[in-house]
């Protein structure tokens, strides 16, 4: 499979802050890839940056061979970020949020109703998001990230803050979305069991830095650990000797 | 996947801003209640006092003789006219000892001898109270001695006429012997130089009021700015939004029309309120008023107001744009508003149109002088100020709006601190 995503020696300054610290990675067409990591790890600047919405202080970052930052418009077409802790807009109904996410991708009515299929809510799609649930509301902004199928999903914490039920929900929708459309997903997540569950492949992230990579197999028999858990222990021990 | 378009990016955001708005029931309820309520309050208020505390005047007679008793009754009557509460028939020393009376008249002993000598002055001594209201003590002022000067003349006439018959003259005007030489009644002109109607006279008041009215509306638009801008990120709605093809300008365009929007419905709401302060007050008050109003000047007034929101907007966003909190954008925005509220008061009481040039000139540079021509160049019937106002005042907005965004990245309004 060829590559999609590509991130070589990246780096972030903010002021005196190293938020990056040459981070590398690559993923594949049809892969989803974990980035997991403690706060403050970097997961969040990295995801920032290949959705082209920071400038790395130094290294390349391309996305299907084109540069995310420079040409902003062009990866909109193909791309699509969730980010971390993300907001609805309390006067719009669900509906709505989907219909003008077609508007400005200028999608048609195909799109929102993909959208409302992704999204599962019923008779509540037409009520405004201000009554909705976190986990409703981030059920919606996952929508609005899938509804038009992007070739790469960006998917910054998908399920923090939500309960068991509305976790397992949005897992699956997007496991269900990777399989019907063969795109890319990044997920960077504190929850180990679920990016278990949801990925080919992961990136444990370290102080601005890639410390460790592989599909969870191998990181599980490379580090002789029962779970990740154990993996990020004994790799971020190593790390702080 | 269609192919992206920058016009359906902006009308897909404005269709979002627009339908935010409209549901913001409560928001728009300030916005269009705010005015009229508060116009219409300080109407009704100021009416329902001037009813209510009417200026208390005792009218003290010393004098038994004949005609000052006439005189201290037929004063009474008009300054009772006149709107005044007058009590009579009291003596010196309780007029002066009731706080109630603002103003007391004395007309004192010798007054009826005296007025009808030849050889002798009648005078009425006026006692104001200290710490009473200057403006009604002057109400009170002017009508006493506006009815003294009506007894004046008709005595003074009545003394020359009869002097005259003594005399044997034959034709005699006493106007021609009390004021030989006289000020004709002023006559005015517009500023083209024909004769002035009632409402042109009125007009530039009318004008400086609109003017003084641009600060009702430069607020909400700019709260609203914040809001959109600031808010955006503190409802975490804002990164999703910059990683969509919705660019930064894309976001501010969208943002300025519905501001600009809410300073037009605020400058209607705004004229409504104006109508009806007036209305309440020439109903109380008698004033003839449709004639007041001019619809090329409350027009002018619209373009100004918003073109001024424009221009503050422009001004304030890269500030805007570049702070976290919405306190902060708040004070920011508060700052610029202020600035437009000093011109705006100003235009109230300065004609900025006929400054001397050495002021006039520094004062170009603020757009805010141009929003107050836009008004006052009408009023002048200057139409050269008026469209090179509004043209300076758009030329103004795009600069300044140009200069915001090409200062501002995705970059810097994701972080913003």
């Amino acid at each position: 499979m060829k590559p999609v995503i590509e991130v070589v020696d990246v780096r972030k300054v903010f002021g005196k802050v190293e938020a990056l610290r040459g981070v590398s990675l690559t993923v594949r067409e049809g892969e989803i890839y974990g980035l997991v990591g403690p706060n403050g790890a970097g997961k969040t600047t990295l995801l920032r940056i290949i959705a082209g919405l920071l400038k790395p202080t130094s290294g390349v970052v391309r996305v299907s061979g084109l540069d995310p930052y420079k040409d902003f418009y062009r990866v909109r077409e193909l791309l699509g970020y969730l980010p971390e802790d993300a907001g609805t807009y309390d006067y719009l109904t669900g509906y709505e949020h989907l219909l003008l996410y077609a508007k400005l991708y200028n999608l048609g009515s195909e799109a929102v109703e993909y959208g409302a299929s992704l999204i599962q809510l019923g008779s509540r799609l037409y009520e405004t998001t201000r009554g909705y649930s976190k986990g409703m509301k981030r059920r919606l902004l996952l929508s609005l990230v899938l509804m038009r199928r992007p070739r790469v999903a960006l998917l910054d914490e998908p399920t923090a803050g939500l309960d068991v039920h509305a976790s397992l929900s949005i897992r699956r929708a997007i496991r269900r979305y990777v399989e019907e459309t063969g795109s890319t997903v990044i997920v960077s997540s504190h929850n180990m069991l679920e990016i278990e569950y949801l990925c080919d492949r992961v990136g444990l992230i370290s102080r601005g830095r890639i410390v460790a990579e592989g599909s969870v197999d191998e990181l599980l028999a490379r580090y002789g650990a029962k779970n990740l858990e154990e993996v990020f222990e004994v790799v971020a021990s190593g790390e702080a000797q | 996947m269609a192919k992206l378009s920058r016009p359906a990016v902006i009308r897909a955001l404005i269709w979002k801003e627009t339908r935010e708005l409209a549901r913001d029931r409560k928001f728009l309820a300030t916005i269009i209640a705010s005015p009229i309520l508060s116009l219409l309050a300080i109407a009704l208020f100021t009416t329902f006092l001037l009813q209510y505390q009417p200026i208390y005047v005792a009218v003290v007679s010393l004098d038994s003789g004949e005609a000052a008793s006439w005189f201290t009754t037929w004063l009474s009557k008009l300054l009772r006219e006149a709107g005044l509460a007058v009590e009579e028939g009291l003596s010196y020393e309780h007029a002066i000892r009731d706080v109630r009376f603002d103003l007391i008249v004395v007309v004192p002993e010798g007054f009826s001898e005296n007025l009808t000598s030849i050889s002798r002055v009648a005078y009425v001594h006026i006692v104001k109270r200290a710490g009473a209201p200057e403006e009604r003590l002057s109400r009170a002022e002017e009508s006493v001695k506006w009815a003294v000067s009506v007894l004046s003349t008709e005595v003074s006439k009545a003394r020359i006429r009869r002097l005259g018959e003594l005399a044997g003259v034959g034709e005699l005007d006493p106007e021609a012997i009390r004021n030989p030489v006289q000020v004709a009644t002023p006559v005015y002109i517009v500023p083209t130089g024909e004769p002035a109607k009632p409402e042109d006279i009125l007009r530039p008041f009318i004008a400086r009021l609109l003017i003084l009215s641009l600060s009702f509306i430069v607020t909400p638009a700019s709260t609203y700015i914040v809001d959109g801008i600031v808010g955006e990120r503190e409802r975490k709605t804002m990164e999703m939004l910059l990683s969509t093809p919705a660019g930064l300008v894309d976001l501010v365009l969208s943002k300025l029309f519905t501001s600009s929007l809410i300073g037009l419905i605020a400058s209607a709401s705004d004229v409504a309120g104006l109508v009806l302060y007036f209305s309440v007050l020439i109903l109380s008050l008698g004033w003839w008023f449709w004639g007041l109003f001019d619809l090329a000047l409350i027009a002018l007034h619209a373009i100004s107001a918003f073109l001024s929101i424009l221009v503050t907007v422009s001004i304030s966003l890269p500030f805007i744009a570049r702070v976290k909190g919405i306190k902060t954008a708040s004070n920011i925005a508060g700052l610029f508003s202020i600035m437009a509220l000093a011109f705006f008061v100003a235009g109230w009481v300065v004609d900025f149109y006929k400054l001397p040039p050495t002021i006039q000139a520094p004062l170009m540079v603020a757009p805010f002088t141009h929003s107050i021509l836009v008004i006052q160049g009408y009023v002048y019937r200057d139409a050269l100020v008026v469209v090179r106002s509004i043209v300076v005042l758009i030329a103004l907005s795009v600069l300044f709006l140009y200069l915001s965004l090409k200062t501002l990245d995705r970059e810097k309004v994701l972080l913003a601190t």
